[in-house]
């Protein structure tokens, strides 16, 4: 299943509706958004994850790569992650850099 | 014995992780050990492309190859990329190594070998045992 990305701008946060699968092949398209809303220094990036039912080592850069592309203080949020998609956040050890909750504003 | 064979690219990716998902149905273990599976199987795949230039070498597919036994499910990833053994992967600080580790951790048991021009990347989830089997059998 291929990657949608669509995101909007809106009190300071940078909000992401991924569905589908994020891996190697799609996660760039990930990166053309966050590459282009970094100008925009968001203090929050908000990841809207229901629909994503596969995230890979691919996709887990990619949250990295938010930070140091937006700056170190900025907040990550993974809204209503499905199991899968969790599980490869625990494995990374990124569940402790990333702020999960069922809905947004938590 | 099952098999399939694509194009090796990062477009196949969803196509592997799908063949991976077909042949576990009858394998008794929860989705969360099938997801783990196909984690393995695109996190090799992907490293083949990426570092092993395996859409640049040989045939330039992968092939999934699936054994089953009363005890086990075997996965086999064969690719033409450049050998790597992903067991003697040189420890790296994250995000380095992520994906490796993933693929190894993420199985009952994992095992490469060097074929010819080929890298034999082998992926085992053990099925359940029956209720009251002896654990010693």
């Amino acid at each position: 299943m291929p990657l949608t990305v669509t995101h909007e701008f809106a009190d300071q946060a940078l909000k992401i509706t991924l569905d589908g699968e994020l891996d190697a092949g799609t996660a760039p398209a990930l990166q053309a958004v966050l590459e282009k809303a970094a100008g925009q220094r968001p203090q929050r990036v908000v990841l809207y994850c229901a629909g994503l039912t596969f995230m890979a080592s691919a996709g887990v850069r990619m949250l990295i790569f938010a930070r140091q592309k937006i700056g170190g203080g900025v907040r990550i949020h993974v809204i209503a992650p499905q199991q899968q998609v969790l599980d490869t956040l625990k494995r990374t050890g990124m569940l402790q850099a990333v702020t999960v909750a069922d809905s947004y504003p938590g | 014995m099952q098999a399939l064979t694509l194009p090796a690219s990062l477009e196949s990716l969803a196509a592997l992780r799908r063949f991976v998902a077909d042949v576990c149905t009858d394998l008794g273990r929860d989705s969360l050990a099938v997801y783990r599976l196909q984690l393995a199987v695109d996190e090799i795949a992907s490293n083949a492309i990426i570092y092993g230039g395996a859409d640049r070498r040989g045939p330039c597919t992968f092939t999934l190859l699936v054994e089953k036994t009363p005890e086990a499910l075997t996965v086999i990833l064969e690719d033409y990329g450049g050998p790597f053994d992903p067991r003697t992967a040189p420890q790296h600080p994250p995000p380095g190594g992520w994906g490796v580790r993933l693929a190894l951790e993420g199985v009952d048991r994992f095992d490469y070998q060097h074929q010819g021009e080929r890298n034999r990347n082998i992926f085992v989830l053990n099925r359940p045992r029956p209720p009251g089997a002896d654990p010693g059998s």
